[in-house]
């Protein structure tokens, strides 16, 4: 192996672990300092080349990563016909306890639907009779307040429901927030 | 490590914030050293960085594995950067023009040149370092811009030269004759006794 290869491979190879070329170097005083001169080259080089940006513009950077990470921004009736309901109505515990309030809501509504039509309707059998029966029993007394108890629950669900399209996890709380404005 | 791994790029193009922010901070000193690398000064080198990387963050989606990740972003850089140098009105460099137009360096072998000094044989090697980092930045604005990248890729962590290549889309060759070329330039720049 001549000096001017090794010089040569020492510059442009990627593999510095050549038996031969090892040997060559530790035998050949002048090109062991070469391969000297080049490894400082390179750790020279290397330090010179590559180098870390302002801490600002990593800063801005890092925004930029954040603000990336937000889904795009899409009217909240475009995401309507997007809406997943096997996700919505996933088993989840406030899911369970919503739909157990909507399941009585239903009950009490379709009883009053019930009554009703009874009045208005008394064809088929004393309906009348039994309803007056049934409206004069304690029972009903009860369910008379707590329905009017869980108007007060749906309607003030209503409002907690408004207030969290507001946030910012909400529906409309994301779009404003993504368009730049904020709340007051 | 230079290459992110397949699954941060994954997270990452999923919109995964802590993805994307391990991505750009794993890639940020890279970028900025290529743009420093072509733009040749710190402010058009940060411009270039953040938009390359607000490309990179648009694009993320486009990116189907079938090249190293690291290779792709190198490439968009490259190009934003010489786009760059193109809008400032600043003279581009093809990058493989330089590769056999040398002034002469061929004459004498490159082991001879650099077996010429003793100067970076002194016992003080740290102080030498320091000095020798000034030196080598206002040598390095010598160099051919293809030389300059070409080296520049070189000292990335895990840099192959045919990742070099593909991501400076130049044959294997090329990039070893700019690679070895720029050493052979700065080793003769920076020695005091210069026998060329």
């Amino acid at each position: 192996m001549q000096c001017a290869d090794v010089a040569e491979r020492l510059l442009v190879d990627d593999l510095r672990s050549d038996p031969e070329l090892d040997q060559h170097v530790a035998d050949c005083p002048r090109c062991t300092h070469t391969a000297r001169k080049i490894a400082h080259l390179d750790a020279v080089l290397g330090s010179a080349l590559v180098v870390a940006p302002p801490i600002e513009l990593q800063q801005r950077l890092a925004q930029l990563a954040v603000g990336a990470a937000r889904p795009p921004s899409v009217p909240w009736w475009s995401r309507l016909g997007q809406l997943n309901l096997a996700d919505l109505l996933a088993q989840r515990p406030q899911m369970v306890a919503a739909q157990g309030i909507a399941a009585v809501l239903l009950a009490l509504s379709s009883w009053q639907i019930f009554g009703l039509l009874s009045a208005l309707h008394p064809v088929v059998g004393d309906v009348g009779y039994a309803m007056e029966l049934v409206a004069a029993s304690p029972a009903v007394v009860y369910l008379g307040g707590l329905q009017i108890d869980l108007q007060g629950l749906g309607l003030w669900s209503v409002v907690g429901v408004f207030g969290w399209l507001l946030s910012e996890d909400g529906l409309i709380g994301r779009r404003i927030a993504s368009s730049g404005l904020r709340l007051p | 490590m230079a290459e992110p791994s397949p699954a941060l790029v994954r997270r990452a193009q999923a919109g995964d914030r802590e993805a994307l922010a391990a991505l750009v901070q794993s890639q940020q000193t890279y970028v900025y050293s290529i743009a420093m690398s072509l733009m040749h000064n710190p402010a058009d080198a940060a411009d270039m960085t953040q938009e390359a990387f607000i490309r990179l963050l648009r694009s993320l989606g486009t990116y189907r594995a079938e090249t190293k990740f690291t290779t792709w972003l190198y490439r968009l850089v490259t190009n934003i950067c010489l786009d760059g140098l193109r809008r400032r009105g600043r003279p581009v460099e093809s990058l493989d023009e330089s590769a056999t137009t040398q002034s002469g360096e061929d004459a004498q072998s490159s082991g001879e040149r650099l077996a010429d000094s003793d100067r970076w044989s002194q016992p003080e090697e740290e102080v030498t370092l320091r000095e020798s980092a000034e030196e080598v930045r206002d040598a390095l604005n010598h160099l051919p811009t293809a030389q300059r990248l070409a080296l520049t890729l070189h000292y990335f962590e895990d840099m192959r030269y045919e990742d070099i290549a593909e991501a400076m889309g130049l044959p294997l060759n090329t990039v070893k004759s700019h690679i070895r070329r720029g050493k052979e330039r700065l080793a003769v720049a920076l020695s005091n006794s210069v026998e060329v």
